[in-house]
């Protein structure tokens, strides 16, 4: 049964994830989750005890998600770049932030591209921004991921799962400090990169947390602490 | 949309402002006023800090109300609805019976989510003003903070019957249909858009990535000129342009039975063929299963298959020889510029460049 996957989330991964979202809180943002697939029986099958660990984040776009020239671009690079990083990753999943802060559905075209990942890596997951977690992060002690995982049943198709879990426990503290750092400026999106070239994505393979992000803002705000609780006004300010 | 001079600048003042000099505030103010873009967070603290020195805001003169508009609009966007409240109270003691002041009450009602209330506001101020495009506008982006796509698009698309010259809208309406997945709608309003506005390099690219999210061959072929012409009308600069028109080439290089299938579905009433009735017999055999068999039954009737073998070589020479040449500068460009700003990116741009160069 695909429930029997499990899939472990890296620090990276997902404080790249949530600060992507952060970044361009008017709009949703979506990108792949790159990872290792390791289990008994076949990988190519989606039954089994397989695990699923996602390793690293690649944020895509921020504008214009629905339209396909700029995603199989960035997905064909991001292939090159796992062959020639030859830690055998390879694009395990989906992440996908919505617009709207009440809006927890997978829209259709996550599921879109849900689907033409899990063609490649049937075990794929799609990971879904849970903005209601993500609001209560501020109050601490939270250990659970603030993203929801949807798996795909070939009946059914994409489902909620449950066994996501942070490899690192302290991934929330840590997110929660970065957030109040701002440092989700310093993260740059594919859409990014295609506006100016020398935004390079962070393409990064597995090592050490990104420590050596500096800060380059030393501008002292308020700790705010729910945060897309506090902005999700936006969603609702457009046409302005 | 910005330019990259004026985003400078805005950023420059930013920067300055975060740092200190309060002197700027106004400026920057101005500036995000007059660009439209949405930097709530940095206007509200700002321009509340400014509000709140009594020097700083009588240097403003008259244009503390607009500061005022400006920073009531920035709290309710960070969810700042008490310092809204105050703002919007300032200004209605100010202006009492104002469109512009009943349109900010409206808003931080969505803000607080009683919508009916909203739309009553929204109604209210639309009789005496039936023809205020933000009220309208308003409307629409209420509807979309709901959830209410379908009803977004039917009040954006009854706006545009009446101000169908408001470029923001058009494309809203299109990136709304875009969110639907209904690209051909979104496409026409981009159609629209390059109508009005003909040398706008970013409706032109907007328009080819649809046309090549449709799909098919003529709308492949399409969307490689719009990418030419938005190469043009922003000299070369534009990566995501350089990058189609390289992707489009190797989408070209279909296997011979798909690319004859899909170039008799585009001729289809064009067929240089005796009978038209067999022309669409066939065609309509090409839809339903694969191209090869299309391809067998037109070859199997003789007289077509020698026009379509001479139509075929004409487009495929034509379309070589402009590939050839737009590929090949369109690679240098992007080559030239990777290695200039981004070279540890090269390697992940060399095999597509490769490939596209093989292709054509």
């Amino acid at each position: 049964m695909v429930g029997d996957n499990k899939y472990e989330i890296s620090q990276r991964a997902y404080i790249k994830i949530v600060l992507h979202a952060l970044k361009h809180q008017c709009n949703s943002v979506n990108g792949v989750l790159v990872g290792k697939v390791t289990g008994a029986g076949n990988e190519a099958s989606e039954e089994g005890n397989s695990k699923i660990e996602i390793v690293d984040a690649v944020p895509l776009f921020h504008a214009q998600l629905g339209v396909l020239p700029m995603l199989e671009l960035a997905l064909s690079q991001v292939e090159e770049h796992l062959i020639a990083d030859k830690e055998s990753l390879v694009i395990a999943g989906y992440y996908h932030a919505n617009e709207r802060f009440d809006d927890y559905e997978l829209s259709p075209l996550a599921r879109k591209i849900g689907d033409h990942i899990a063609r490649y890596c049937p075990q794929a997951g799609v990971l879904l921004l849970d903005n209601r977690l993500l609001s209560s992060l501020g109050k601490g002690g939270n250990k659970k991921p603030v993203v929801q995982l949807y798996t795909r049943d070939s009946v059914r198709g994409w489902r909620l799962g449950v066994d996501l879990s942070l490899k690192e426990p302290t991934a929330n503290s840590i997110l929660s400090d970065y957030i109040s750092e701002k440092r989700e400026q310093l993260l740059f999106d594919f859409d990014d990169h295609l506006y100016d070239i020398s935004n390079c994505c962070h393409i990064i393979s597995p090592g050490p947390a990104p420590e050596s992000w500096e800060l380059i803002n030393q501008y002292s705000v308020e700790k705010v602490t729910n945060i897309r609780m506090l902005l999700s006004f936006i969603k609702r300010m457009t046409c302005y | 949309m910005v330019g990259v001079a004026e985003e400078a600048e805005l950023d420059r003042l930013e920067k300055q402002v975060d740092g200190g000099r309060k002197e700027d505030t106004a400026q920057y103010l101005s500036l995000v006023r007059k660009l439209k873009v949405r930097r709530s967070e940095k206007v509200a603290l700002h321009g509340l800090a400014l509000l709140n020195s009594p020097s700083a805001a009588s240097k403003l003169g008259d244009d503390v109300w607009t500061v005022y508009e400006q920073v009531a609009i920035a709290a309710m966007d960070c969810n700042c609805l008490d310092v809204a409240k105050e703002c919007i109270t300032a200004l209605m003691k100010k202006f009492p019976d104002s469109n512009r002041v009943g349109r900010l009450e409206g808003m931080w009602m969505e803000a607080k989510g009683y919508w009916q209330q909203a739309e009553k506001v929204y109604e209210s101020l639309l009789e005496v003003n039936a023809t205020d495009p933000f009220l309208h506008k308003r409307k629409v982006a209420m509807a979309k903070a709901q959830g209410n796509f379908s009803g977004a698009v039917e009040a954006l698309n009854k706006y545009l019957e009446t101000f169908m010259a408001d470029h923001d809208a058009w494309r809203e309406l299109a990136e709304l249909y875009i969110s639907l997945l209904m690209y051909k709608q979104a496409a026409f309003c981009y159609e629209e858009l390059i109508l009005a506005q003909p040398t706008n390099a970013l409706y032109h690219l907007g328009y080819a990535e649809l046309l090549y999210t449709i799909g098919g061959l003529e709308n492949l072929r399409a969307a490689k000129k719009y990418y030419s012409a938005t190469i043009e009308l922003s000299g070369g600069r534009n990566i995501r342009a350089l990058y189609g028109v390289v992707l489009k080439v190797l989408l070209f290089n279909l296997p011979f039975q798909i690319h004859v299938g899909c170039l008799i579905e585009s001729l289809k009433w064009n067929f240089v063929c005796g009978n038209r009735k067999v022309g669409q017999r066939t065609c309509k055999a090409k839809e339903a299963r694969s191209a090869w068999k299309g391809t067998l039954l037109l070859l199997g009737f003789g007289r077509c298959g020698a026009a379509i073998n001479q139509l075929l070589k004409q487009t495929r020479s034509r379309n070589e020889e402009e590939s050839m040449e737009i590929v090949s500068l369109a690679s240098t460009v992007l080559k030239m510029e990777y290695k200039s700003k981004a070279p540890k990116k090269l390697p992940l741009l060399a095999p597509l460049l490769e490939k596209a160069a093989s292709a054509s």
